[in-house]
């Protein structure tokens, strides 16, 4: 009996950390995974501008469409300008759900899109889907990041 | 009578223009900034050539004093034509700000790594990012010394003495005295053409090589 207070009582003090900790891990995740995936579109554009070596195009293709799955988690309500911690995300992100939840549906199809055409090994696909990726990580960050 | 030559001349205005250019191409027309950048490298390297063998008073050795000599100035000592002893480190402070600001440029990477510098495929995202940072940070200082550089032109106005037409005719009035100006030959200007087109020429083939 003793056991299960103590357990209860540090899941209770676990869990109010880690809800005091949260908008500023969970705005640091996102900036995290942003960078990742910032690093993965240098490296893609690189290797496709340079040797195009088919096993990188594949590995940076398939980690895009992985990061655009996981962004879909990187934007949780209360990690906007309004937590209070600096963050490039606008208000916009949370006051315009359906707008925002469209552009996130945009990047992970786009970057699945260039998956499959870098699966298929299908240079000049892969190339085109890029630059297709291109416009819609600058259409949602207009509209709903600050500069 | 003669105080800057065309070469000094040409490479003010041009880059002038071309610092004015990169401004407004720097968020919807970075093929342009980049272009204009690489116009700016090959002018700072033609400078800095111009300044160790180009004609008198583009010579650093000609117009940087010692801090006695920018304070004997300050208290009303008489210089020659050319750049005085403040303005000449003015000159210096601008080149190297420049100079610096090309070079982030060249390793700088947007934040969604599709736009960047043409040496930044040797750093990664990172460090290109710092880079870019850097590169916006700089141009504020650039800027700062654009309007130093204003400012003292507008204080010199006030007191008569006019710095634009001279940038302009390559005429001072001859009541400035001191030596005249000594051009550098044909030869040595050549170099100076050869290297500022190479460095512009080289950074566009890299680009070109490095570029979707």
């Amino acid at each position: 009996m003793k056991a299960f207070w103590f357990a209860g009582i540090a899941l209770a003090l676990t869990a109010t950390t880690a809800f005091a900790l949260d908008a500023g891990d969970q705005i640091k995740t996102r900036r995290d995974g942003m960078k990742a995936v910032g690093g993965a579109t240098k490296g893609l554009y690189e290797t496709l501008a340079g040797d195009k070596d088919v096993g990188k195009i594949k590995a940076y293709a398939a980690r895009l469409k992985q990061l655009s799955i996981e962004s879909q988690g990187w934007f949780p309500v209360g990690t906007g300008p309004s937590s209070g911690i600096e963050t490039k995300s606008k208000a916009e992100v949370w006051t315009d759900p359906v707008g925002f939840k469209a552009a996130q549906q945009a990047f992970v199809t786009q970057a699945g899109k260039l998956n499959a055409a870098a699966a298929s090994g299908d240079l000049d696909k892969t190339q085109a889907e890029f630059g297709a990726l291109r416009g819609t990580c600058k259409s949602c960050h207009d509209k709903y990041q600050t500069k | 009578m003669k105080v800057w030559d065309l070469s000094i001349r040409l490479f003010h205005w041009l880059l002038a223009a071309l610092i004015v250019f990169s401004w407004w191409a720097h968020e919807d027309h970075l093929d342009w900034h980049r272009l204009s950048g690489f116009a700016i490298a090959g002018l700072l390297v033609f400078r800095l050539w111009w300044g160790l063998a180009g004609s008198s008073t583009a010579r650093f050795s000609s117009f940087l004093k010692s801090p006695a000599g920018v304070l004997a100035y300050l208290r009303g000592a008489a210089t020659g034509p050319g750049h005085n002893p403040l303005g000449g480190w003015s000159v210096v402070a601008m080149l190297a700000t420049l100079t610096l600001q090309v070079g982030l440029g060249l390793f700088a990477v947007d934040q969604d790594g599709f736009e960047s510098g043409p040496l930044s495929r040797f750093v990664d995202f990172e460090t290109g990012r710092l880079a870019a940072a850097g590169h916006e940070l700089v141009f504020n200082l650039l800027v700062g010394l654009i309007v130093l550089h204003l400012l003292a032109i507008g204080w010199y106005g006030v007191r008569r003495k006019n710095l634009v037409g001279p940038m302009i005719t390559g005429r001072t009035a001859p009541a400035d005295g001191g030596p005249d100006l000594q051009p550098a030959p044909a030869w040595k200007l050549l170099i100076g053409l050869a290297l500022g087109l190479a460095t512009s020429g080289g950074l566009y083939m890299l680009e070109r090589a490095s570029s979707l």
